[in-house]
């Protein structure tokens, strides 16, 4: 079985492989024309998800992310191919995306940002749905909107400082806005003071924001 | 470490498995990793926020921004 951490379109010897991937495995480079996929070789399938192999194969992708010459797609965890036929047949029949995605991640990094709802509006709430339902319901909106609106900036405020945004799925009742955004490193404290601004303008809102990650959020065109 | 460092250490971590498994190149049918384990992946998580520690013997940088 062969386990893939991600697709460069740099020449396999500039590339920064690691001394260890996933179970301990040495990465290396298949070729394909301008496409280099770095895989490595295990008898048997990797089935198990353990975090140290979700370690192994992010520091591979960190690493290879880091690298001078630039970009890399990172492959969902857990990819992995038969043969090594299959890895270049891949290559190949996805050749121009994967050439078209590369140019766009080329020299940029990703960066998460959630933005929540804090505080317990409840008590409010159940005085307002004593008082009538009507009120019950402006309250509720006002609340909403107030910490909403803010996290709505946030978000255009930081989708013009990055070359792409993607929304991503909200998991939490609480949660306004989970999004990445495509960014120069340069821009990185841009984003940091922008998200420091918003959190400061209202005691309902908070903010996480991670990175600098590798691109996982944006191997694929806008949908 | 403050609670607050090791707060952002743990978000940091969540984020990265969310990036692992909701994000890049799929391939087609070849995922290893069927959906059912995804339980499973969380499980290991827990285990994993508990020692921090450990990801960072391994050589792994938690990316974590503080806007604070």
């Amino acid at each position: 079985m062969i386990w893939l951490y991600g697709i460069c379109d740099q020449p396999a010897e500039a590339l920064p492989l690691p001394a260890a991937g996933v179970a301990g495995a040495e990465p290396r480079a298949v070729v394909e024309g301008p496409l280099t996929a770095v895989v490595s070789d295990h008898e048997h399938d990797l089935r198990e998800p353990a975090a140290e192999s979700m370690i192994a194969h992010a520091r591979v992708v960190e690493q290879l992310a880091g690298g001078d010459a630039g970009g890399v797609l990172p492959a969902r965890f857990g990819s992995s191919l038969e043969t090594e036929q299959a890895v270049h047949e891949l290559l190949r029949d996805r050749r121009e995306r994967f050439l078209a995605r590369l140019a766009c991640v080329h020299g940029r990094v990703e960066v998460g940002v959630r933005a929540m709802r804090l505080g317990a509006a409840e008590p409010e709430h159940a005085e307002a749905a004593r008082s009538s339902g009507r009120d019950y319901l402006l309250a509720k909106l006002r609340e909403r909107g107030e910490a909403g609106r803010l996290a709505d900036e946030l978000d255009r405020r930081l989708t013009a400082l990055s070359r792409e945004r993607r929304l991503l799925l909200l998991r939490q009742p609480r949660e306004l806005l989970r999004a990445a955004y495509l960014v120069e490193p340069s821009a990185v404290e841009a984003v940091q003071r922008e998200v420091a601004r918003s959190e400061q303008r209202s005691d309902e809102l908070a903010v996480l924001c991670t990175g600098p990650w590798p691109p996982y959020s944006f191997v694929e065109e806008e949908r | 470490m403050s609670d607050e460092l090791l707060r952002q250490r743990d978000v940091a971590l969540v984020d990265l498995v969310d990036r692992l498994l909701a994000g890049g190149v799929v391939i087609g049918g070849d995922l290893t990793l069927a959906l059912a384990d995804v339980d499973l992946v969380y499980v290991s998580l827990r285990a994993l926020v508990t020692s921090v520690a450990t990801a960072e013997e391994m050589g792994l940088t938690l990316p974590a921004m503080s806007a604070r």
